[in-house]
């Protein structure tokens, strides 16, 4: 797969304070690419070098062959950002804005109107894009965002913290329309988000960015060889450890477990029930989770 | 890709509705038509009294049109500080409103030339700057030709020269925007550099050099009214001058304006491309 983003040794200072320091990341068409950081590490920085909203101190980014400071135009042409909330113009309505948004990315009169018609269905915008936009809630506007962002159906999506500010069931709806984009039409997603288990569940990759550097950069992916479980009633593993298994207590209700070579997570699951202790989750320890634990502790 | 001229015209279009809907363009317009009606019901109630009026300042105007001249010389004068109050409304906040108020993430990201949001943002800025201006010369045009049966061409000249103004003080606007981030800043710095700084050069440069640096913005702005009596306030003098300000004294202030218009921008457009959100 051919790298359609890279951004190349980005460093950026802010009044003498480093925000990036050195940072480089490919992405690859179709991945869907998660940089993670806690508040501060410089995520919402990277993803706006990317956007042209800040300008590298040093370093370039490229967007499909294109560089950002050489070319806006051409690099942005491909690109759906969602930076931070966005906030609209106020006495605008959101098909006008959205209208907007299609005309300058090249579209007719009648693109214009189907394109705002599938958007607005599809991020279930009816009942609120007639409205201007100083009326609207934060929902609304990350929705109007999202729409913008995703208006003429650009190859890749770099959003930054696209779920920041929702409601659970507004959280739950964005991951699925992220993931669905990813799976169903193949696009190309970097997004920031300070939430491991976002960046588990919808990344293939993830980058990890703890002040201002790159840390550490790896596909998500389980260890088949560890596992985490959560008993109903806290017991005793030490049964476990005569049969090869590493058992560790992390103080809260779950208990991490390495595995022998010669055990898979199944038979590691019948011992435990074999010796009367229920399980009420079972499931193997996300690498990324771990990683990123273990960098930040 | 999308045709430049045509990227303009519709972000022109696009800032256009957010100016015309805006409370700010509906308090301005407001503003301008009570004061035209003030000035209507000043020229109605005085325009027998005029020629005591003019006498009792020393003026020493003669000639078939002086009531004419002296009340379009009042009109002229508060038209002059319309484009002023207009682009603190609309220009003050129009870059550093990006920042603050973050709709720079929802713009800058757009695959289109900075330059191409900032001409037509500043294009629709003149122009509802120019309705409101047009707004309170249709009253004056209305008053006069009720009055007088006629309209000076003065008037027409003074509404073109007013028109160059408002590109000038839009630009200038524009370029302290450009400077901050906050619009409290910009709102403040707009009004106290051009009633104040502008105010104070003049008078130094008038103490130390003896002369009216008619060089400054707001000096070559008052020629939208010298064009009916050719009325100079120094600070040490007042120089009267019967005859109206002349062609080439239009034509030399409309210069100094279309000068600041330019530079201002230019400046602007190099400030806007390095702008960014942090």
């Amino acid at each position: 797969m051919s790298i359609v983003v890279g951004l190349y040794n980005i460093s950026k200072n802010f009044s003498g304070v480093k925000a990036l320091n050195d940072v480089t990341v490919e992405i690859r068409e179709g991945e869907v690419h998660a940089v993670l950081g806690e508040n501060g590490a410089g995520k919402s920085t990277f993803l706006k070098i990317s956007t042209n909203v800040v300008h590298p101190s040093s370093g370039f980014v490229e967007i499909n062959g294109k560089r950002v400071d050489e070319d806006p135009m051409g690099a942005l042409s491909s690109v759906g950002p969602l930076i931070e909330l966005p906030e609209f113009y106020p006495y605008l309505n959101g098909k006008e804005v959205l209208s907007y948004v299609c005309k300058v990315k090249g579209a007719d009169r009648e693109m214009i109107k189907s394109e705002v018609n599938r958007l607005t269905d599809l991020l279930r915008m009816n009942n609120f894009m007639d409205r201007k936009t100083g009326q609207y809630s934060r929902g609304m506007k990350q929705r109007l965002a999202l729409a913008c962002s995703m208006a003429m159906d650009p190859k890749i999506l770099i959003l930054d913290e696209p779920t920041f500010g929702l409601d659970p069931r507004g959280m739950r709806e964005f991951v699925e329309i992220i993931r669905n984009l990813n799976r169903k039409e193949g696009k190309t997603i970097l997004f920031s988000t300070h939430l491991i288990s976002e960046a588990r569940e919808i990344a293939n990759r993830v980058v990890i960015i703890n002040g201002g550097e790159k840390k550490l950069e790896m596909k998500n992916e389980t260890d088949a060889k560890m596992m985490r479980v959560t008993p109903y009633v806290m017991s005793d593993f030490s049964f476990l450890e005569k049969k090869g298994v590493k058992v560790e207590y992390d103080g809260s209700e779950y208990v991490n477990l390495t595995l022998p070579d010669d055990m898979d997570n199944d038979g590691v699951i019948s011992l435990i029930q074999n010796n009367g202790i229920r399980l009420k989750w079972a499931e193997p320890t996300n690498l990324i989770e771990r990683k990123y634990l273990e960098m930040v502790n | 890709m999308v045709n430049r001229a045509v990227l303009m015209k519709d972000t022109y279009l696009y800032y256009l509705r957010n100016y015309y809907r805006s409370k700010s363009f509906y308090l301005m317009f407001f503003i301008s038509v009570v004061v035209a009606i003030l000035l209507t019901y000043l020229s109605f109630r005085y325009i027998n009294d005029l020629s005591t009026f003019i006498s009792r300042a020393h003026l020493n105007l003669t000639g078939s049109h002086v009531n004419e001249l002296a009340l379009a010389y009042l009109w002229g004068f508060i038209l002059s500080n319309l484009p002023v109050f207009a682009s603190v409304f609309f220009g003050s906040p129009a870059i550093s409103s990006e920042i603050e108020s973050k709709t720079a993430f929802h713009i800058f990201t757009l695959p289109i030339p900075r330059i191409v949001l900032l001409l037509g943002k500043f294009f629709a800025s003149v122009s509802v700057t120019i309705l409101i201006v047009m707004t309170y010369s249709v009253i004056q045009l209305a008053v006069f030709y009720y009055l007088f049966g006629e309209v000076i061409p003065q008037i027409f000249s003074s509404i073109l020269l007013t028109f160059v103004f408002v590109f000038a003080i839009s630009a200038v606007t524009f370029l302290i925007s450009s400077i901050f981030n906050k619009n409290t800043y910009a709102y403040i710095s707009v009004l106290i550099i051009y009633l104040l700084v502008l105010n104070a050069a003049t008078i130094v440069i008038e103490l130390l050099y003896k002369t009216v640096p008619y060089y400054l913005l707001n000096q070559a702005a008052s020629i939208t009214y010298r064009v009916f009596i050719n009325l100079t306030f120094g600070i040490t003098t007042v120089a009267v001058n019967p005859a109206p300000a002349g062609y080439s004294s239009m034509v030399s202030n409309a210069l100094i304006m279309f000068l600041y218009f330019l530079i201002a921008l230019g400046i602007t457009v190099v400030l806007f491309e390095r702008k960014e959100v942090k």
